[in-house]
């Protein structure tokens, strides 16, 4: 994405412009939906988080324009969001059905199982990593940026947790 | 998503990660965000003095000013008064510690002192009940027929 969009964006949910919002939400909201349930791993949670991210944006008004990437506040607000609301409510373990797309269109097979077991499995610091980049596609800048880090240990914190994926469903 | 410089096993691992049907939100969740939205844009327009928050602060605030006002006015109105230190004290101390010594001149002028000093704490004190209650009653009771070396009339 150019700056130019986002930097209207933020210009207009600063100004408190409820269709600007919509445009954040038909922007990324799906990827913060499927961000949050794999740091949550409940979609009910995944879906409160998602509505306290936009909550949040909306009490920061005036602020929002000190915002350089709005996509990496996004997802660092977010990722705050869902780990308040996994310390109020331990995570589910992430099962299939919780990541399949909604009704099931189609039997989930054993491999897709175990890969979701394998990431349920992984410290939650490595799960949102992989959530970030993978899910969110967010750039290793941007999921440094997201997670308070820097982008050398969001990468090597990336590259382990796909090691521990391989040899997961290697066993 | 940024190309990663993966060995090609976990490569392959990433391939399966973002190949991976993704969960969608339900199809009313774009509703709920807009209106929760609404609802706090709407909140940020209220006037401060139609806001909760306002109140909940004032409440607060005149809570706390009033605690602070209570306790001023409680210290105003009942100095405590300790006299622990100042001239008249000590000049009371010296005067009954030479009382003292007067009715007992054995009595060295330090002991003498400190026997004035206790006694003027004593003075003052608040007659209170004995915390150990009736044990200690009838300790002292048994004590006084027993004919205790220390008990004096």
């Amino acid at each position: 994405m150019t700056p130019a969009p986002d930097a209207e964006l933020v210009e207009g949910l600063a100004a408190g412009n409820a269709s600007a919002y919509a445009a954040l939400y038909d922007l990324y909201g799906a990827a913060l939906f499927r961000v949050a349930v794999a740091i949550v791993g409940s979609r009910e949670e995944a879906e409160d988080a998602v509505q306290d991210v936009f909550v949040a944006l909306v009490r920061a008004g005036e602020r929002l324009r000190t915002v350089r990437n709005l996509k990496a506040y996004l997802f660092a607000s977010l990722r705050r969001a869902a780990v308040r609301r996994m310390r109020v409510q331990r995570p589910q373990p992430l099962d299939a059905a919780a990541v399949s797309p909604s009704p099931p269109a189609e039997p989930v097979s054993a491999g897709a199982v175990r890969l979701e077991r394998a990431l349920a499995s992984l410290p939650p610091a490595q799960r949102q990593v992989i959530a970030l980049h993978v899910d969110g596609g967010l750039t290793f800048a941007e999921c440094a940026e997201a997670l308070g880090a820097s982008a050398g240990t969001a990468a090597s914190r990336y590259r382990y947790a796909i090691e521990k994926l391989r040899d997961a469903l290697k066993g | 998503m940024e190309p990663s410089a993966l060995p090609p096993d976990l490569a392959k691992i990433e391939a399966r990660l973002s190949a991976r049907p993704g969960p969608v939100p339900r199809g009313d969740h774009r509703d709920r965000v807009m209106a929760a939205v609404r609802r706090e844009l709407a909140a940020g327009r209220t006037p401060w003095w139609q806001q909760k928050e306002t109140w909940h602060f004032a409440a607060v605030a005149a809570a706390a000013v009033l605690f602070v006002w209570m306790n001023v006015a409680m210290r105003a109105a009942n100095p405590p008064g300790w006299r622990l230190r100042g001239p008249g004290n000590g000049v009371a101390v010296a005067q009954t510690a030479a009382r003292i010594q007067e009715l007992v001149p054995s009595l060295c002028e330090r002991e003498a002192r400190r026997q004035a000093v206790v006694l003027h704490a004593g003075a003052h004190l608040v007659p209170a009940p004995q915390p150990a209650g009736r044990a200690a009653g009838a300790l002292l009771l048994h004590e006084l027929k027993e004919g205790a070396p220390w008990v004096t009339q």
